[in-house]
């Protein structure tokens, strides 16, 4: 491949302010592009990467949970388990982390509409998949500590109110607040219930929800987007 | 279980605990009374997939990554997790409770969850290294890894070839021999595009096809 100057410079740049924000200095920067470079790229691509670093986020995640909770079942074990790796939660890491402009993409996905959650996720996978290659077990742990688990509600945090634990979460993301706008004012249109949006811009996400109130629609709005978060939530 | 059987199992696990107590909960099933294995079990098996995916990512060859997934998948089914569960005597020191006792033999479920709460105490006994050294000795070997890469040479080939624009490979037989000491055919195959002809000789087709989707894999792997 041939490099002007200012690519060098352009991709130099690229690689020092991502590591920065990540945490970690690759010793092999190849090991990066690969992370970044999404399967819709025909060559050599993430997805072994993905494979890998799936493995790794499962084994750093269940020993944490193991560890911090030493009194809960096995079976909301799994539920927190499964709440962290939720492909929705990992996209809202990888934007944290601004991987959604750091990304190789084919030329089929150039127009942002088909970029999936999945991708996203992926993306972060991989890079824990490489950072596990390049420096080993212990800088991948302290990467997922950090993005990953540290980002999640804690248990306690599950049993709130939806609309903290949805408010709690998404500051955890270096996110804006969730947006609640009403659609249906019983008072003006004449039906007998509220509607009521909520919106959390960064991830495009967007549920509605009815009931008789306006707090009550707002409280099932804000759970509907928990639940395609995979958080747990008060009585959910 | 005395003290003896639990020696016993070490042995033939390859693993001293320093903590036998983590061991002998491994053992117990949920239907027991008393703390049982389900925790052990939740970390094990996140243990397990995490010591098989680095063994086959950085196995010799570096295989696609359908082939990753579907070796791993492999490796750690239920019905093969309880039979090395069976073969290390694991499932005979089992504590299982009244209402599922004598069923223990017929459920691979069982088995194979003792054996990842076993990898589970290994894990929290001896760390990570002391599950990827048990992993190297009893699960990734007896899978195999080279029937388990060989079955698959024909499905990495097509993916190779589609991957770098090539129709799909094609198998052709070149001879086929049969008399009183049983068969052997000759096959080859081609990858219109490429130059080198993959060779494969073997008591049944398949197997002759295989070795040479093998064959030519492993040549355009050296070119490439």
């Amino acid at each position: 491949m041939k490099l002007n100057l200012y690519d060098s410079i352009l991709g130099l740049f690229r690689h020092w302010s991502l590591q920065t924000r990540i945490g970690y200095r690759f010793k092999d920067l190849t090991q990066l592009d690969e992370a970044l470079t999404h399967a819709s790229v025909d060559r050599v691509n993430n997805e072994r990467l993905e494979f890998l670093g799936d493995a790794v986020l499962e084994l750093v995640v269940s020993e944490y949970l193991y560890r911090q909770y030493s009194d809960i079942d096995e079976g909301t074990l799994t539920q927190l388990k499964i709440m962290s790796v939720n492909n929705v939660h990992l996209q809202s890491v990888a934007l944290n982390l601004g991987l959604d402009e750091q990304l190789f993409i084919g030329k089929g996905l150039y127009n942002v509409e088909n970029r999936g959650v999945k991708m996203y996720a992926d993306a972060v996978e991989a890079l824990i998949g490489a950072i596990y290659i390049d420096g080993g077990l212990r800088p991948a742990s302290k990467f997922i500590d950090k993005y990953v688990i540290q980002t999640l509600p804690t248990l306690e945090e599950t049993q709130m109110h939806p609309k903290t634990a949805l408010q709690n979460w998404v500051s955890k993301q270096g996110m804006e607040y969730p947006e609640y706008d009403v659609v249906q004012d019983p008072q003006r249109s004449g039906s007998a219930n509220w509607q009521v949006k909520c919106t959390i811009k960064r991830l495009a996400i967007t549920r509605t929800a009815s009931a008789r109130s306006r707090k009550a629609a707002e409280t099932a709005a804000a759970r509907q987007i928990l639940d395609s978060l995979g958080i747990m939530a008060n009585g959910a | 279980m005395s003290g003896d059987d639990l020696t016993e199992l070490q042995d033939a696990l390859g693993y001293r605990f320093k903590d036998e107590t983590i061991l002998r909960r491994a053992l117990v099933h949920a239907s027991s009374r008393g703390e049982d294995n389900e925790r052990l079990e939740f970390l094990g098996d996140a243990a397990l997939g995490y010591a098989v995916s680095v063994a086959l990512y950085q196995g010799q060859e570096q295989l696609a990554v359908g082939v990753l997934a579907e070796s791993k998948a492999n490796l750690v089914n239920n019905h093969r997790l309880a039979q090395i569960a069976i073969d290390l005597g694991i499932d005979r020191r089992m504590l299982i409770g009244a209402s599922i006792e004598g069923e223990r033999q017929k459920s691979p479920k069982i088995c194979a969850d003792a054996l990842e709460a076993v990898i589970g105490a290994l894990a929290m006994d001896g760390g990570i290294e002391a599950v990827q050294q048990f992993v190297d000795e009893h699960i990734y070997p007896l899978g195999d890894q080279s029937t388990v890469i060989e079955r698959h040479a024909k499905t990495q080939l097509q993916e190779w070839a589609v991957s770098k624009g090539f129709k799909p490979p094609h198998y052709d037989v070149v001879t086929h021999e049969s008399d009183k000491n049983g068969e052997l055919w000759h096959v080859r195959c081609r990858v219109v595009g490429v130059k080198h002809v993959g060779k494969g000789a073997a008591p049944s087709k398949r197997e002759a096809e295989r070795r040479a989707a093998h064959d030519l894999l492993s040549h355009v792997a050296s070119t490439t």
